[in-house]
């Protein structure tokens, strides 16, 4: 079990990997509606992964990773993200996030991401 | 803007609808005069890139409805309020990024911007500079969504 940080400008996506993520046996700690709200509660709730969109609104999720990453090293964040094209998915990793999951996903496939990524 | 960028998005739609349980077929692209005509509830999504202008979804309160019900694995849902709003926000950003990942392996490359929604009755839709291209995608038992595009390369 993770505890885990979903980022998403969508209440309906939070809502639907919260559900995902609750029945796979993780925890979901915090929520954010943007990027630099993300780092806020990755500050504050110190999670064990997080799941981050890239289009949002404030602070896209690309620019989200780079700033949590250079404060914790060793955060695990997956992008999950409409914008699935290979320069996307190119810079998402180059900034640091381990995996990418385009959406619409299926519920195994984000289970499986998540862990790959703790394992 | 050619048919080579109309179908990505066509086809994108038609996909994510097929993967939420629904049976779209993809109707005749029109030149519309007034687009979205009669549709309560129209997605606006922003493109920039290789292509630029917006990419509209229009569809009835009650299609809505049904669209949002299907997203969530079929869970009843019978107001139009802010979970089924950002749900519909989520379908339309689905549909241009995945379109937006097929156009990229022809070297279309695009950056969308975050959904708006725009909810009422009688609203009329006009881009002043360009043309507007839409496309009704028909589903069964419902009016269907219309995708319209309004694209300049």
């Amino acid at each position: 079990m993770a505890k885990i940080l979903v980022v998403d400008d969508a209440a309906f996506m939070r809502i639907m990997l919260k559900d995902i993520l609750s029945k796979g046996g993780h925890e979901v700690v915090a929520e954010a509606a943007n990027g630099l709200e993300a780092i806020e509660q990755y500050g504050i709730s110190k999670p064990d992964l997080v799941t981050m969109d890239i289009t949002m609104p404030v602070m896209e999720g690309i620019d989200a990773v780079k700033q949590i990453r250079q404060s914790d090293p060793s955060a695990k964040i997956i992008m999950c993200s409409a914008m699935g094209q290979q320069t996307m998915v190119v810079q998402s990793i180059q900034a640091g996030a381990k995996d990418f999951i385009v959406k619409p996903f299926q519920p195994d496939r984000v289970l499986e991401a998540i862990d790959k990524v703790l394992a | 803007m050619t048919t080579q960028h109309i179908d990505p998005f066509l086809e994108s739609a038609s996909s994510i609808l097929g993967m939420f349980q629904f049976a779209p077929q993809i109707g005749e692209s029109t030149k519309q005069e007034k687009p979205l005509t009669g549709k309560e509830i129209i997605t606006v999504i922003g493109v920039t890139g290789h292509l630029r202008g917006q990419v509209y979804t229009g569809m009835s309160t009650d299609d809505a409805l049904r669209i949002v019900s299907g997203m969530m694995g079929g869970a009843s849902v019978t107001e139009f309020d802010d979970m089924a709003l950002s749900a519909i926000s989520e379908l339309a950003n689905m549909i241009c990024g995945n379109a937006a990942i097929h156009l990229s392996q022809t070297g279309v490359t695009l950056d969308i911007s975050p959904p708006t929604v725009i909810t009422g009755s009688g609203i009329g839709v006009m881009a002043s500079k360009m043309n507007m291209t839409s496309v009704p995608i028909h589903m069964d038992g419902m009016d269907g969504l219309e995708i319209c595009l309004a694209l300049e390369v």
